[in-house]
């Protein structure tokens, strides 16, 4: 195994601690208090959203531990590479979203867990893009 | 390499595509904003990242279709996983349109009634193509 197996890896570790995260969030930011205020049809889509989100981070850290080495090897144009500039794209406005779209208040009020967010989609869009560059 | 599939699979991604140009109607047609006036910023705007991810990924689902048709059926791991989270993907969406959402909070419009009857077809049509690509690659 590289080193780039290893970063590999440790995006996948990374992709399934956020993807762990998605299901502490809602008692940290007390989902079930606020979604109630809507009406039951936006709360399914907000939860069928977060749902979504959650298969999505699974994919991708199931891809990184399962499929390292198709990552590593791939040559542009094939389905891995595109998977990589995909992932490249999806985590570096992940970032771009961290610091200008989401409420600043909630970022001071959890500045721990602002930065770990911000280092977390960092490091991976920082991977993904090495990867489809490379 | 079946050229039927090859033909459905190109039809499955320019329909991801369709939709999402269609998906840009749905906040207004389902009042998202009135919907979600009641919640704290940090959660409305999680709402609105999630939709353009789940978004972006029909995006990636409907170019790879499109234009890498031949490569999602050769067979090897990455296709395989691929198909497989395409299938589930779309599956799941239909079993929640009937066992998840209360669709009686919807307007019983003309609009309403045809946008959700094409839309079910759809992910009826989408599962199908990707559970017979994954069948395919693992033959």
């Amino acid at each position: 195994m590289n080193f780039l197996n290893f970063l590999i890896y440790w995006a996948g570790f990374v992709l399934l601690m956020i993807f762990l995260a998605n299901f502490i969030a809602p008692k940290k930011l007390n989902y079930a208090e606020n979604i109630n205020r809507m009406e039951n049809f936006h709360r399914q889509v907000f939860c069928v959203h977060c749902g979504y989100t959650a298969l999505t981070l699974l994919a991708m850290a199931l891809v990184c531990g399962f499929y390292n080495d198709e990552l590593v090897t791939a040559e542009k144009g094939s389905l891995a590479w595109a998977g990589c500039l995909f992932m490249a794209i999806f985590w570096g406005t992940r970032v771009v979203v961290q610091i200008v779209y989401y409420d600043k208040a909630m970022k001071k009020r959890y500045p721990v867990f602002n930065i770990m967010f911000f280092i977390a989609f960092a490091y991976l869009a920082v991977i993904f893009t090495f990867l489809t560059i490379n | 390499m079946n050229d039927y599939l090859i033909i459905l699979l190109k039809l499955a991604g320019l329909g991801q595509l369709v939709l999402v140009l269609a998906s840009i109607a749905i906040p207004r047609c389902l009042d998202w904003k009135g919907g979600l006036a009641g919640l704290i910023p940090l959660l409305r705007q999680m709402f609105w990242t999630y939709a353009v991810y789940i978004t972006l990924m029909h995006v990636f689902f409907g170019v790879v279709s499109l234009f890498a048709t031949e490569e999602l059926l050769d067979g090897g791991f990455i296709s395989t996983a691929l198909c497989g989270l395409m299938f589930i993907w779309w599956f799941a969406r239909i079993l929640i349109q009937f066992f998840f959402f209360d669709r009686t909070s919807v307007p019983e419009t003309k609009f309403n009634r045809l946008a959700e009857a094409g839309l079910v077809l759809l992910f009826v049509f989408l599962s199908a193509v990707y559970g017979w690509g994954v069948w395919e690659n693992l033959a």
